[in-house]
Parts: structure tokens; C-alpha cells; sequence
């Protein structure tokens, strides 16, 4: 009996061994974000260099992008930007008429994370729409046929949220419009993007 | 989250995107003045000067000329329903006025123009009432369309630039009249000096359900007493695409007749 008691009291409870340090918790993990397929919505303005920028003031933009991300560090995207402008056209009837483009391209975009927060660069080629003919009538600006040819690109900053699926950020991108006389717009827009 | 909701959440960004209108691309069509410039010393005899140019259509395909004729029947065959109508070609006109005098000037901005079925001229309209009148009075003209400035006529100081808008309800007005003095006899300096909507005084022949033709033709006046000029432009939308391309389209021929007034004979 008194030996009993005796190994009861020396045993005690058992206890785990720790053989490693645990690995330090890294947050917020970046594995943790979705990634595949997204949309982003943006809001912002444009505004135009050489021949159409002394003909177009600058205005408001709304566009969006569909995309995939191939690896954490590239995706493909598609991106539709729709904008409303005003004619400049001092002492001549042109002046002050609504004008909308409408841009369309195809973009790769390369990022570079840093935890919650990532920047990347982007870049692609598409086509411009404008809505009338008035940059024909203002000095031969753009042919008749309105649609033409664009290509550039641009760089921009990405702020995950942490739920996951949900991320804003600032871009600012700037195309040469090939049939516009060589003329360049530039679009500056935040967006909200939507992982899936 | 549910899938819907998901769904939708995930489309919210996109959707947002897209919301910048219909995308529509049925934008407006400009055309410049035809070259050189309205110009006048303001010293002229007459110190009035034209131009303008005439809008070309395509021809209607067989199927739009069967719901052209559609339409004529359905009315009882009584009149034609023109192709180039008031409710599908709308025309703004754009125009800047300069005052490149040193003094100040007074002017105005007037437009005629033809449809498919008559051609309105207030130069001929001048002459022939005035042939009938004292010759010692002075030309009265009846635009069809006109700036209207206030106070008129319109002062523009040296140096001055009016830019001004003849607008597309001035031309549904405008158009209307026209159409009541060319195919319904309606008395032209009535309709053309009262706004139809306020005093519709000479178009009790035009049918309620008639469906007006669009102006073809414009043709832009200006009047002043100072060297100035006058750059315009026209505005149409082309509902569908009935003006003219050059990729196959066949040119819609119209021969409008020139609006000459009639005159009471002279009591002995």
C-alpha cells in the first residue's frame, strides 16, 4: 500500500515535450487571399494628350475588368472603360458638345505583393470608340470611321481587405490612341475588385 | 454567404462598371458649314448672305419600303409617309457669330431648308410678296427658323462672339410648319409666326396622325450691319441609319418643290 502511494505522488501528471520551436504566424497570409478568377468596378476620369487634349476636356470615367490570375504574380484581364467628355472649341460652334469614348482592351498585369498591400504593372492593347465624328469636324483630329487603334499601360497600387475575396486600389494608365493622331489619354481610376 | 448573394456581390463590381449608360453608339453626327465662312462687311445693299447644303440619304431597303407602305395604308393611303422623317432624322444647328468690326453690330441668324416634298426659300417668299406690294417698302422675310435673340436683333459688342443654338425642338417646329405650308396649303406667314404648340393657327388641314418630314436641306442666313461672320455646324442622330455611307449605299433621290406664295390679284 505504502508503495502505491508512493508512485502515485512521484508520477504526477504527464506532460508533451517540445522539440521545435512553432513556426512564427505570418500575417495577414497572402496564401490565404482568393485567387482565379476576379472583377473589378472603377470610377475615375481621363484626359487627353497632343491634338485630341486640346480639343477634349477631361472627364468622368466608369469602367470595369474581367480577369484570371494565372500564378500569385500575373493575370490576364479584360477591360471596358466608358467616359463623357466635353468639346473645347473656343469661337466655334464645336465647343461644349458632349462626347463619349468608349476603350476596350486586353491587358496582362504583373504584381508584387507585400502582404496586405501589392503593386503592379499592367499593360495591353484594345480599341477606342468615340461616340460622334466632332474630332473630324474639329481640324481632322480622328478619320471618319470613329474606331482606332490603342495600346499602353500603366502601374497601380492594391489594398487587400483581409476577407479574402475583396481588395480596392488606385491605377493610373496611359494608352496612345493610334488613330487619334497619335494623341494619348490618360485614366486615372480606384476600383473595387471581387475575387471569386 | 450564400451562392445568390455570392453571385451577386461578385457581379456588383462589373455591373457598377457598366453602368455608365446603355452604351449606346448611336452618337450624333456633325457637319461642318460648307466653305468660305458667312462673311459681310455690313455695308452690302442687301446685307443678307446663304449657304448650306443638303443632307443625302440611302434609299430605303425592300422591307423599310413595305412598312413605309405599311404605314400609308394603315392611314387609309391618303398621304405618303416620307422616309426621311421628323421622328427619325432630329438636326440641331450650332453656330458662332464674331463681331470683327470696331464698332458695335446687330444680327441675326436665320435658316430655311427643304424637306423630301418642298423646298422653303425666304428670299423667293420676299419677292414675290414684295413684287406684289409697294415697291417702295422694304423686303419683309419669313425664315423658317430663326436665332429669335433678346433683345432683337442682337448687339454684339467689337470683338464680340455669340454662339448660339438653333435647337432640335426649334426644328420639330420648324419642320411641322413646313411640312403644313408644302402638302397641306396651310398659310405660310401664319404657321411660321406662331409656334404651333402655343397658337397652332393655319395647320387645321394637317392630319393628327401625319408623320412629318425631317429637313433635307438647310440652308443658314446671316443678316447684320457690322463686318461679321458666322461658322455653323449641324447637329443630326440618326435613329436608324438612314443618312447615306459609302459602302454600297444607294443615294434616296428627292425632288422638292420650290414654295412660291400665292398672291390675291390686286383690287382695282
Amino acid at each position: 500500500m505504502a508503495a502505491l502511494l508512493l508512485s502515485s505522488a512521484l508520477g504526477g501528471r504527464a506532460r508533451a515535450q517540445v522539440t521545435k520551436e512553432p513556426d512564427a504566424a505570418i500575417f495577414p497570409d497572402p496564401n490565404k487571399f482568393a485567387r482565379g478568377f476576379f472583377t473589378e468596378g472603377e470610377v475615375g476620369g481621363v484626359f487627353f494628350l497632343g491634338p485630341a487634349g486640346d480639343a477634349v476636356a477631361p472627364g468622368f470615367a466608369i469602367g470595369g475588368r474581367f480577369g484570371y490570375d494565372l500564378f500569385r504574380f500575373f493575370a490576364v484581364q479584360a477591360h471596358l472603360l466608358g467616359s463623357t467628355h466635353l468639346t473645347k472649341a473656343d469661337g466655334h460652334p464645336q465647343g461644349d458638345q458632349l462626347l463619349q469614348t468608349y476603350q476596350g482592351t486586353v491587358e496582362g498585369k504583373l504584381t508584387l505583393r507585400f502582404g496586405q498591400v501589392s503593386i503592379f504593372g499592367e499593360g495591353g492593347v484594345g480599341f477606342l470608340r468615340l461616340s460622334t465624328n466632332i474630332l473630324h469636324e474639329l481640324d481632322g483630329i480622328e478619320p471618319h470611321y470613329r474606331t482606332g487603334l490603342q495600346f499602353g499601360g500603366g502601374a497601380g497600387v492594391d489594398y487587400h481587405s483581409l476577407s479574402r475575396h475583396f481588395s480596392i486600389g488606385l491605377r493610373g494608365e496611359t494608352y496612345v490612341l493610334h488613330d487619334l493622331s497619335n494623341s494619348k489619354d490618360v485614366v486615372v481610376t480606384t476600383y473595387l475588385r471581387y475575387t471569386f | 454567404m450564400s451562392s445568390p448573394l455570392r453571385v451577386l456581390v461578385a457581379a456588383a463590381p462589373l455591373a457598377a462598371g457598366c453602368t455608365g449608360g446603355a452604351l449606346s453608339f448611336n452618337g450624333p453626327i456633325y457637319f461642318d458649314n460648307p466653305t468660305p465662312v458667312l462673311e459681310l462687311q455690313g455695308n452690302e445693299m442687301i446685307p443678307r448672305i446663304t449657304n448650306g447644303f443638303s443632307l443625302r440619304f440611302r434609299q430605303p431597303t425592300q422591307d423599310e419600303q413595305k412598312t413605309l407602305d405599311d404605314e400609308k395604308q394603315a392611314r387609309g393611303g391618303k398621304y405618303d409617309i416620307p422616309w426621311v422623317s421628323r421622328d427619325k432624322v432630329h438636326l440641331e444647328l450650332l453656330f458662332t457669330v464674331k463681331n470683327l468690326d470696331t464698332t458695335p453690330g446687330t444680327f441675326d441668324v436665320l435658316v430655311d431648308g427643304a424637306n423630301q416634298y418642298t423646298k422653303y426659300d425666304e428670299n423667293v417668299v420676299a419677292m414675290t410678296t414684295g413684287m406684289a406690294g409697294n415697291a417702295n417698302d422694304p423686303p419683309v422675310y419669313v425664315s423658317l427658323m430663326n436665332l429669335h435673340p433678346s433683345p432683337l436683333p442682337m448687339t454684339l459688342d467689337p470683338g464680340g462672339v455669340y454662339q448660339g443654338v438653333i435647337r432640335e425642338d426649334d426644328f420639330n417646329e420648324g419642320e411641322l410648319d413646313l411640312d403644313a405650308i408644302g402638302r397641306w396649303q396651310a398659310p405660310y406667314a401664319a404657321v411660321l409666326i406662331n409656334r404651333s404648340e402655343v397658337n397652332p393657327i393655319g395647320l387645321e388641314m394637317v392630319p393628327a396622325d401625319v408623320v412629318v418630314p425631317a429637313l433635307m436641306e438647310v440652308d443658314v442666313t446671316l443678316t447684320a450691319n457690322k463686318h461679321m461672320t458666322c461658322e455653323w455646324a449641324l447637329r443630326v442622330r440618326d435613329d436608324d441609319d438612314r443618312l447615306l455611307h459609302v459602302d454600297g449605299d444607294h443615294l434616296f433621290h428627292a425632288n422638292p418643290t420650290l414654295f412660291v406664295p400665292v398672291i390675291p390679284p390686286k383690287t382695282p
